[in-house]
């Protein structure tokens, strides 16, 4: 039996049927319809005066009844109270969203075919990402404080959806921060990931939410740093999946520039990523994430300071 | 209608709870019968939570809510089916064509009496697992959640008259997947014999 192609309940059957046999097929696909009292009246009294004939279809009718009546019947699991809590605290937790612009998708991929793609691209293609997608920083020894902002060798991220996604985020934080004042413990649960705030005597955490990219959600902890504002994404593995080319770093720091002043340090954290961006230098950026304070920080928890920004 | 205005984030908070925990139980019901575990049953109501959250603003009719907070579910457990357990082995269509018809076309009662008492919880989460997730889901929003078929129409994203073939078919292969796996389970075999039961929350 195919599905019906019209997109309406018929008021009335034709009348014209001279095959009882006709018109019992076309009446036996409308019971499930009228028993649930869809039918409009007229089509209804059509079904009822076959019914009184129909022994099949009685059957059917009564079959039916029963089996919508024991469903109705079936209970089911109870949200505990333990949920309730954790879905407050998650909502408690994620900021009001602001809009953001979409990543776009690479061209000539498209649906289903598009992670398995990327997936085959971030386990085939990390010695191209190393060699000419992206210039990976240069090594050497981090040298806090030294440039300022716009100077030294401008570092480029390759095709990254997640940064441009981070990127248009941290460009949408205008005013007041979202997620002020909220427990880094309620975003670490509804995060479901290692989430460890940077630990350094010259960063401030001020703000903790969460915000999300493809549908899963991402961690962001907002510093201020000598005035200026950085943002800490932590970002699921689920996400970075999207970005086979951060996938493809495995365990580097990759360091980028994006949008002219904004520098960007990604390292892989327990189930993720971590991303740090903020409008300074990669250099500061190293030295605040290497600070030697973040030994045995793991877990450590903190909450915001409530400053104006 | 207007979109959702709260001049406050405690308000939107306060609107948002009022509007979608009412629904927690029904989704969850919904969920657990497509997942493993009650775990992951409850990891994905809390998905569709978040992102209902976050796409707040864009309910239009607070009046559509269940039916938005659905479509979202659906969406989240499409989105992780790799860690969600497969729907247990369905039976051939064909053959379950074969045994509504001699069902409905044989010349006894006794199929029906025989069903009636077997029509319990576990029969019946078995025999939803059994048949075809677009028409278990169309049964189960209409028989369980009390979906109108122009709700059910707008949850899964298809015309009314999809809607009125798939609740007419669904009932048929539900009907007919108890009768026949009822013969092995009237001969005491245990119900999951590959089929999912319902975890049972502690
Ligand atoms: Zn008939």
């Amino acid at each position: 039996m195919s599905e019906h192609s019209q997109g309406a309940i018929p008021h009335r059957l034709p009348h014209d049927w001279q095959r009882e046999s006709e018109r019992h097929e076309v009446i036996a696909s409308l019971l499930a319809t009228y028993i649930d009292g869809e039918l409009p009246p007229e089509a209804a009294g059509q079904v009822e005066a076959h019914l009184v004939a129909c022994r099949r279809c009685t059957k059917e009718v009564a079959l039916q009844r029963q089996l919508a009546a024991s469903l109705g019947q079936l209970g089911g699991p109870v949200a505990s109270a333990a949920l309730h809590t954790r879905i407050r605290s998650a909502l408690a937790a994620a900021p009001v969203p602001v809009p953001v612009v979409a990543p776009r998708q690479p061209t000539g991929v498209t649906g289903l075919g598009v992670r398995w793609r990327w997936i085959g691209l971030a386990a085939g293609l990390p010695l191209l990402w190393w060699a000419g997608v992206t210039l990976r920083e240069p090594s050497r020894a981090p040298r806090p404080d030294a440039a300022p902002v716009g100077s030294g060798a401008p570092v480029a991220v390759g095709a990254a959806p997640l940064l441009d996604s981070l990127t248009a985020q941290w460009q949408a934080l205008t005013g007041p921060l979202p997620g002020r004042d909220r427990d880094v413990d309620a975003v670490r649960r509804a995060l479901g990931m290692a989430l460890v705030p940077l630990v350094h005597p010259a960063l401030d955490l001020e703000a903790v939410w969460t915000t999300s990219a493809w549908g899963e959600l991402i961690g962001a902890l907002a510093y201020r740093h000598e005035g200026r504002l950085l943002v800490q994404y932590a970002v699921p593995d689920g996400v970075l999946r999207h970005s086979p080319s951060l996938l493809g770093a495995g365990d580097s720091v990759v360091a980028g520039t994006r949008a002219d002043s904004l520098r960007l340090l990604v390292w892989r954290t327990p189930g993720g990523a971590s991303v740090l961006m903020g409008a300074t230098t990669l250099d500061r950026l190293r030295a605040l994430r290497s600070s030697p304070s973040q030994a045995g920080q793991a877990g450590a928890s903190r909450r915001p300071s409530a400053r104006p920004r | 209608m207007p979109r959702q205005r709260h001049s406050t984030p405690d308000d939107r908070q306060r609107a948002f709870e009022a509007l979608v925990l009412p629904h927690l139980d029904r989704l969850l019901g919904f969920a657990s019968r497509r997942t493993a575990t009650l775990v992951d049953a409850e990891d994905a109501v809390q998905d569709t939570c978040l992102r209902a959250w976050a796409a707040f603003d864009e309910l239009r009719d607070p009046g559509s809510a269940r039916a938005w907070l659905y479509r979202i579910l659906r969406s989240v457990l499409s989105e992780s089916s790799e860690r969600l357990a497969r729907r247990a082995r369905l039976l051939p269509i064909t053959r379950l064509d074969d045994v509504h018809e001699s069902l409905v076309a044989g010349s006894g009662e006794s199929v029906f009496d025989e069903m009636a008492h077997r029509l319990d919880r576990e029969v019946l989460q078995a025999a939803l697992a059994a048949i075809p997730e677009d028409f278990a889901t169309a049964v189960e929003l209409h028989d369980i959640e009390g979906f109108t078929y122009a709700e059910i129409a707008d949850t899964v994203g298809a015309p009314i008259g999809t809607v009125m073939s798939r609740m007419s078919r669904g009932r048929r292969l539900l009907a007919a997947v108890i009768a026949e796996r009822g013969r092995e389970w009237a001969l005491g075999a245990p119900v999951d014999s590959g089929i999912r039961r319902m975890p049972r929350s502690s």
